[in-house]
């Protein structure tokens, strides 16, 4: 219970972003992996309903920055692997320097002494 | 452009929706999976690790809801559902869609097949580049020779030039850039078997830089060609290349006999190339006689107009013929002059197809808001329930356009049939010498390309978009509220004897004007082709056959010529099944003619000016008059003692005995012809013959039997054209006429077989396609005026049947209710049909040109057509009045 308290929520926007950064780290990965990863980053700070992160693979692929293809986990099972596309890296490139700007305004906003994130 | 692609991916997802589902659950089973899996690593119960791996991902239900939305596109799927179920309502109602797709159909596609006709006669340029820069030369004469126009004022001729005109023209002309002169060479091909005629050109070498033709092999005629020492050179067409060297590529440098002369070719035309005709297998110089003429081409210099290019030609020709003083010179472009004669006619029929287009959209419209009434009581509840008036007008749409696209599909199937009856009615006997030459330009140039498939595309768009507008207009404007009382039985409708459709009503007045116009000039235009073609033209056409022979050249001098014709005549009325044989310079019908300069002094006159008035020159023999069945008015025919070395004896014809010995008889007087001082006996007068053309009166004429002719015949080299009357089928008689032929030279060729019934349909065959045409769409419209009444009443009797039953209750008899039902139809169409005959009026004057013996104002036809629909009419709406004097009052009270 306390530890649900302390869970952030998803910004909006951010998740795509999230998935487009995973997915130019570590390369081909399916839906799942994809979920873990952010989890772990976040270290389980994030709030995340792991089932969410379908809709924004679809609206990622629709405007092309990502590909997918189904293969083989690691396990033997059936999935659909995601893999970043040259747009997406581009796209990820620009909203990176756009994250990094707002979130530096919005450190110095609240905390003008300290510096960092 | 993400945009774009966003669209395009939920497009695709449209028609894969089912497949993306599939995926999305086998995603979310395999993520569920591994999650398990990875919790029960962790030491969970199968249970828990179940239970968390749900938990963790959150609702399913909710995120293939949240999935479904990025992959849906709002508008296009309810469309798409539109389009499905409009497609689903038509197999619903077979007679209707039936009906209404026939219709839109047969108006798509007729007029779709006329724009064909529009499209390559009038819009499309001539295969030439730049062709709207050809001019050629146009002379008008203050006044026409007698009898050639009926109308006998200023007549518009094609003008030709001389080639010694043509280095004048050259030298000073500065508004066209480039001059050229051809005219028609028909010449016999020699060496080896039967000797063939050939159809071609003699121009001169700018022709060829006039028209930018590009050679298929070697070239064309350059400036070198029109030096004196030129070798004599020849262009074969592509057909000619292939018929008389199997397309062998090594056919540059042979050499050729025309004419007696040898020619060496250069060039092969590629297939689709034609100058100045279809018929054209070759192109020689025109040789350098300054006195060599034919017809002028030119391309005008960029940025001069027609007008300052006609001023200059004017000036010069009127310099260079001093004796042609009341002519005018003009330009013109050679585009609007090859359709000239039949623009207007073209036009005319696209009008006409535009107003059965016009019936047709209406007929279903009708159709469609009686529907549409029909369907009230579902609108108001889609309505009612909420639905927007953008989504009831996308509904609608949808439907118009599964119509008229399913009918427009079946117009362009119509029109490919459409097309080929064009072609088969316009196309006939493929000669040039016959007058009025080719009675249809540019006709193979007409079918159903993308342009023709583009239009009528865009028709059918624009039909779906009046249809589905339509219905909506017109319920919109309604109360709902109304509507959804008419469905419980609250009817105020109903029960009124007033007819509460009015633009239904409306409609269908303006389909029954529209087919009365049509009517009336479909009328007037069969009317006008049943008196041409039973003109009394002077000679009678059934049982003749004609054809035309081709010598070897060089090996007949003209002594034996008329030797040999005489001899072929002799034997062909020897053979059986033959009346009479005969040949002549020209027939009827056949464009050339040739001056006598009759007259009864023999005072040699000086040489006329072109277009003063004459008399042409027959040169016939013996049976000419048998064989074409030309009557002796007066005094006797030729006989066999009329030959040369005997007094000279000719006949007049009735117009040229009227002009030169008025209220005598010309039998035994002397005349005197062209410029020769020996006198020539009248011995006989025969009937006027409509020598040009059904429709222009006869003109005075003399025949001379050709045997006492002393010059060689002034047109060919052979008596032109051999003529045999036949007891039986004539083209039967071909076999014996060619071995008759061969009996006397197996060299000589037969050409031009035809019998003399071809050759008249072939110089009517304009007005027959008029006539044929319009026949066509009036029948097709007032078919469709019928199948609309028939709809309007059968309509309101279903929907009056509670008040007819009503009626009858009251006492009303049955043939009181049919008088009903039938009177109000005929109000309706009476009311069209004075709308019809007035619109007539206004616009039958238009067909002026093409009628003959019939004033555009005809009270017969008008009269015969107001029958001919009343009668329509009556019966349209004879069959539901019928059904409704047979409602049972018990059961039409009942019903609702």
């Amino acid at each position: 219970m306390e530890q649900h308290q302390r869970k952030n929520e998803v910004l909006p926007g951010t998740l795509n972003l999230m998935v487009l950064k995973t997915l130019s780290t570590l390369g081909s990965l399916h839906g799942y992996g994809i979920a873990r990863r952010i989890e772990q980053i976040s270290g389980n700070l994030l709030q995340l309903n792991q089932g969410t992160i379908y809709p924004a693979l679809l609206s990622l692929e629709q405007m092309g920055w990502i590909s997918s293809k189904w293969g083989v986990s690691e396990n033997n099972r059936r999935a659909k692997y995601y893999s970043i596309t040259r747009a997406g890296r581009k796209q990820l490139a620009a909203e990176e320097e756009n994250w990094r700007r707002t979130s530096e305004i919005m450190v110095r906003f609240l905390d003008p002494s300290e510096e960092g994130a | 452009m993400t945009r774009l692609r966003i669209f395009f991916h939920r497009l695709l997802g449209l028609f894969l929706r089912s497949k993306l589902e599939r995926e999305l659950e086998e995603e979310i089973r395999s993520h569920l999976e591994m999650q398990i899996e990875d919790n029960l690593r962790q030491g969970m119960s199968p249970e828990d690790a179940r239970r968390a791996a749900r938990l963790r991902f959150g609702g399913v239900e909710q995120v293939k809801e949240a999935y479904r939305d990025k992959g849906r596109l709002g508008w296009i799927e309810s469309l798409w559902q539109d389009l499905r179920y409009a497609i689903r309502t038509l197999f619903r109602n077979p007679v209707f869609s039936v009906v209404v797709l026939l219709t839109l159909a047969i108006g798509i596609g007729s007029t779709t097949a006329i724009f064909s006709v529009v499209h390559a006669l009038l819009l499309k340029p001539l295969p030439y580049p730049d062709s709207d820069r050809l001019v050629r030369l146009v002379v008008t004469q203050p006044l026409g020779p007698p009898g050639q126009s009926s109308t006998g004022g200023p007549q518009r001729v094609p003008g030709g030039i001389s080639v010694r005109e043509l280095a004048e023209l050259r030298s000073r002309m500065r508004s066209v850039s480039t001059i050229g002169v051809y005219n028609v060479a028909r010449m016999t091909m020699t060496g080896g078997g039967e000797a063939s005629r050939l159809e071609g050109m003699v121009i001169s070498a700018s022709i060829w830089q006039a028209i930018g033709a590009r050679p298929l092999l070697g070239r064309v005629f350059d400036a070198t060609e029109d030096a004196p020492e030129a070798d004599p050179v020849i262009v074969l067409s592509n057909r000619a290349w292939k018929r008389f060297f199997q397309g062998d590529p090594g056919v540059i440098g042979r050499n050729i006999v025309l004419g007696g002369g040898h020619y060496t070719v250069i060039g092969v035309m590629p297939e689709e190339f034609t100058f100045a005709n279809l018929q054209s297998e070759f192109w020689i110089h025109i040789g350098r006689s300054p006195s060599a003429a034919g017809a002028f081409l030119a391309r005008l210099s960029d940025g001069v107009s027609l007008q300052t290019a006609s001023a200059e030609v004017n000036t010069i020709l009127r310099e260079l013929r001093p004796q042609a003083r009341t002519a005018t010179f003009e330009l013109s472009r050679e585009q609007d002059e090859i359709v000239g004669p039949v623009r207007r006619p073209v036009l005319i029929l696209m009008a006409a197809v535009a107003f059965v287009l016009l019936i047709a959209c209406v007929n279903v419209a009708n159709l469609l808001l009686a529907r549409s009434v029909a369907r009230q009581r579902e609108v108001a509840i889609r309505i009612a329930l909420g639905a927007g008036r953008g989504r009831l007008m996308q509904q609608y749409l949808a439907e118009g356009a599964v119509l008229s696209l399913a009918g427009g599909a079946g117009g362009v199937v119509l029109a490919y049939g459409g097309v080929r009856l064009f072609r088969s009615l316009a196309s006939t006997l493929s000669r040039t010498d016959l007058e009025g030459r080719l009675p249809f330009p540019r006709i193979e140039e007409v079918g159903i390309n993308a342009d023709v498939l583009a239009f009528a595309l865009c028709l059918s768009i624009g039909v779906s978009l009046l249809f589905g507008l339509l219905p909506v207009l017109s319920r919109l404007a309604g109360n709902q509220i109304q509507a959804l009382k008419d469905g419980i039985g609250i009817d105020r409708a109903n029960s009124g004897s007033r007819w509460r459709f009015g633009s239904r009503s409306a409609l269908l007045v303006a389909e029954v004007a529209l087919a009365m116009m049509l009517l009336v000039g479909a009328g007037l235009l069969i009317r006008s082709f049943l008196k041409l073609s039973s003109v009394d033209a002077g000679y009678d056409p059934s049982n003749v056959l004609t054809f035309q022979l081709v010598l070897p050249g060089g090996r007949y001098p003209v002594p034996q010529l008329k030797e040999s014709a005489e001899n072929l005549v002799a034997i062909l009325e020897k053979s059986p099944g033959v009346e009479a044989a005969a040949y002549s310079v020209q027939l009827p019908m056949v464009g050339f003619r040739e001056r006598a300069l009759f007259r009864t002094t023999p005072a040699i006159p000086e040489q006329p000016a072109p277009g003063a008035p004459d008399e042409d020159l027959r040169l016939v023999s013996r049976d000419y008059f048998k064989a074409m069945g030309i009557r002796i008015k007066e005094g006797r025919a030729f006989n066999e003692q009329d030959r040369a070395g005997q007094p000279r004896v000719l006949l007049i014809n009735e117009s040229l005995a009227r002009r030169e010995f008025p209220g005598r008889s010309p039998i035994g007087e002397t005349a005197y012809l062209r410029r020769d001082p020996t006198p020539w006996q009248i011995i006989g007068v025969v009937q006027d013959v409509r020598q040009f053309a059904f429709d222009r009166t006869a003109e005075p004429q003399v025949f001379v039997d050709f045997r006492q002719w002393p010059g060689v015949n002034p047109i060919g080299d052979v008596p032109n054209y051999f003529a045999v009357r036949t007891k039986g089928d004539p083209l039967s008689m071909v076999p014996a006429v060619r071995n008759a032929v061969h009996a006397i030279d197996p060299q000589v060729g037969l050409y031009n077989v035809v019998t003399m019934e071809q050759i008249v349909a072939h110089t009517i065959s304009r007005p027959r396609l008029y006539a044929a045409l319009l026949g066509i769409f009036a029948t097709v419209s007032v078919t469709l005026a019928g199948i609309g009444i028939y709809g309007l009443t059968a309509y309101s009797v279903v929907r009056r049947t509670r008040e007819i039953g009503i009626r009858m209750a009251l006492g009303a008899t049955a043939s009181h209710v049919r008088n009903l039902v039938i009177r109000q139809s005929i109000w309706l169409v009476a009311a069209g049909i004075i709308i019809g005959c007035a619109g007539a009026a206004a616009l039958t004057r238009f067909l002026q040109g093409l009628l003959f013996g019939v004033e555009p104002f005809d009270a017969l036809t008008l009269l015969s057509v107001v029958v001919l629909f009343l009668f329509v009419a009556a019966v349209a709406s004879y069959v539901p009045a019928r059904r409704a004097s047979r409602v049972d009052p018990m059961v039409s009270l009942r019903c609702e």
